[in-house]
């Protein structure tokens, strides 16, 4: 087994590092005090013309799009190199909190894409996608119906050739962004099994019956907002994949998503562990620096083992998918609960090791606690993660494999 | 129009003097390693010179094997090529005859570069000594570099301002840091093509440094204290501030 990382990919990262530090880390005073109006003056979470440049710049230095095939105008690079970047990245306010920056495209449904796009979607979403000139949005979960899909009563029917869809979604974001699709998730075969009762569908905000509902105000800074679909009627080219057999791509979707958000989850753990370290040399309390405490010292010996014992895993899994393994579920489950709770933990921490400043407005790590809070109910709570897990592995009645002989080139030759 | 560059691999600078532990008069074998800072600098001007003139761009360096990989950055950054002298010398006549060695074989150099800052301990002398062994013009602290029908046309920083210089032939540079020459990030693109730029090494000569031992190397251990004072009140605490200040003979 060699652990030892690239030459490039530690490139990649000093790279990420160095913008970082030039261009996202004077945003985050800002970011923090509009954060404090946003639900009063809705809106973005960094100045647009900021916004604006730290997509171009991105863009000249080739961030975009790292995961992307070549032939769709990415780098090719796949998903490891993304979680070492996003990892960089999310270790400033800025790129952490996906409302005020994100390297486009968004890597999930950029996957669900590519893997069910027709020629014509590709065409019209999937391109433009990649080119970061439209964005899209997943609405899936409805009042009733959020982990267990189930209970999804959004319905397609067909009727005259066309399908007909009728239902209301909730918890679906980016709704104010300037161009925006959903990729919709509705039933078109109620009695089926799980594995045949849904579709997906893309679908404009602008097409004729989808309305845009109340906003939904949730802590962190992502907004939400209902999407009411009324008598929505839409062509076989706005199915996504087979009709049918939404469930599966849908899962592997989530399996990609679920590595992204530990890696944000990681490269913040990082900066909040280095926070600390800073604090506890630095600060004196009668008469001896925190560094000194024994229980401070835990706080950081804890935070350390675990954030590694989760950014291993994390490489694999991203490791794996760029192996050509889709199935990620019980890699992608693993990581989400474990790095999403791993942050939680420590942002406690080093709420604490900074006493009041800590929950002050001015560091931010109460920022980071609130967003990491909804990001263990987002893309699936961690007890139905933890339910996905032990459901494979009782199935399967043997322990979790992790191991992946490697290919002996030599035989394909 | 070929231009070198020298760049070296220095311990972590962002490492607080006061943190910095010495293993044996020399860096602890911790700290991270990189391209000096103003090393950077020369390495964007010369980049910037290359894509202006269509010039060649090669980057230079003394030091170990390893840094190879951290060097590699120069190329990702725009240098074509890199050589690599090999050796671990301090004393800059050694470094500058080494490097005056390497450039006289790459052959046609009109113009070197360097950061002002060189690897002899920081003593900046490196660049002047290799532009005395080639027989080149040495400006020190430059900030800005033209070549307008065959002549250089220099700024110079200097501690009250600026000075535009002129020279014809070829010429030794140390750069100083100005907006203009921040040093421009890798793109990915570049840093995946830099891995298959060439490298060349070379066995670097030891110098005579009998003449002089070195007996310790020593950071002064810098001490702070911070005190907080109340601002219920801005004038008040202004008045304290004040106090404090004379008290402690500051004013």
């Amino acid at each position: 087994m060699d652990f030892s990382i690239s030459e490039e990919y530690m490139m990649l990262k000093e790279s990420m590092r160095e913008f970082v530090k030039r261009e996202m880390m004077p945003l985050e005073k800002g970011l923090l005090e509009r954060e404090l109006s946003l639900w009063s003056e809705p809106g973005p979470l960094i100045p647009e013309e900021d916004h604006q440049r730290l997509l171009q710049k991105t863009r000249e230095l080739g961030f975009w799009g790292l995961e992307v095939e070549e032939k769709f105008g990415g780098q090719g690079l796949g998903m490891l190199a993304k979680t070492l970047v996003v990892e960089e990245m999310c270790k400033c306010l800025v790129g952490f909190s996906p409302h005020a920056f994100t390297l486009p495209p968004d890597a999930p449904n950029l996957y669900y894409l590519n893997d069910c796009c027709s020629e014509s979607q590709r065409e019209k979403y999937f391109t433009p996608y990649c080119n970061s000139e439209i964005d899209s949005a997943m609405a899936c979960t409805e009042p009733g119906a959020g982990s267990d899909v189930s209970g999804l009563k959004t319905k397609a029917v067909r009727k005259n050739g066309k399908w007909v869809i009728n239902g209301t979604k909730t918890f679906t974001s980016k709704c104010d962004y300037p161009k925006v699709f959903f990729i919709l998730i509705a039933v078109t075969d109620p009695e089926a099994s799980s594995k045949n009762r849904f579709t997906a569908f893309l679908i404009d905000r602008e097409h004729p019956g989808v309305r845009v509902g109340r906003e939904t105000p949730v802590i962190g800074a992502m907004p939400t907002w209902d999407l009411i679909l009324e008598d929505v009627e839409v062509s076989d080219d706005a199915v996504l994949g087979e009709a049918g057999k939404a469930f599966i791509p849908l899962q592997n979707r989530f399996g990609v998503r679920r590595i992204e958000l530990a890696s944000r989850c990681t490269g913040m753990a990082e900066r909040l562990i280095q926070m600390m370290i800073d604090q506890a040399n630095n600060r004196v309390t009668f008469g001896k620096p925190l560094a000194e405490r024994g229980v401070v010292q835990n706080w950081i010996a804890d935070s350390t083992m675990e954030l590694e014992a989760v950014r291993w895993p994390l490489y694999y899994a991203a490791w794996k998918s760029d192996q050509g393994y889709k199935d990620l579920r019980i890699e992608g489950a693993s990581i989400k609960v474990a790095a999403t709770e791993m942050l939680t933990r420590v942002a406690d921490r080093a709420i604490q090791v900074h006493g009041g400043l800590g929950v002050s407005k001015e560091l931010g790590i109460e920022h980071v606690a609130r967003m990491v809070r909804i990001w263990r109910i987002l893309e699936g709570p961690s007890e139905i993660h933890r339910w996905l897990i032990s459901r494979q592995i009782l199935r399967g009645k043997k322990v979790y494999d992790p191991f992946i002989v490697e290919k002996d080139s030599s035989e394909y030759e | 129009m070929h231009i070198v560059v020298l760049a070296k691999v220095v311990p972590d600078y962002e490492v607080p003097s006061v943190d910095f532990e010495l293993v044996s008069n020399r860096a602890h074998p911790r700290y991270t390693r990189m391209i000096g800072l103003y090393d950077e600098n020369a390495i964007e001007m010369g980049v910037q010179l290359k894509e202006k003139h269509a010039a060649s761009l090669t980057i230079m360096s003394y030091g170990r094997k390893e840094d190879i990989q951290i060097l590699r950055k120069s190329i990702a950054m725009g240098g074509e090529k890199l050589v690599l002298i090999q050796g671990t010398s301090d004393d800059p006549f050694v470094i500058a005859d080494n490097l005056k060695t390497a450039i006289e074989q790459l052959g046609g150099v009109d113009l070197v570069l360097a950061g002002r800052q060189s690897a002899d301990m920081d003593r900046g002398i490196v660049p002047g000594v290799l532009g005395e062994m080639l027989g080149s013009r040495f400006i020190p602290q430059v900030s800005a570099v033209e070549n307008e029908d065959g002549a250089w046309k220099v700024s110079q920083v200097t501690e009250t301002g600026l000075r535009e210089l002129e020279f014809v032939g070829n010429g030794v540079l140390s750069i100083t840091s100005v907006p203009e020459n921040v040093p421009r990030i890798p793109a990915v693109r570049a840093i995946f093509a830099a891995k298959k730029k060439s490298v060349q090494t070379m066995s670097g000569r030891d110098g005579d440094e009998s003449w002089m031992s070195e007996v310790s190397v020593e950071i002064p251990k810098m001490e702070s204290t911070c005190e907080f004072l109340p601002v219920e009140d801005m004038n008040e605490t202004a008045m304290t501030l004040l106090k404090r200040l004379k008290e402690e003979r500051y004013l």
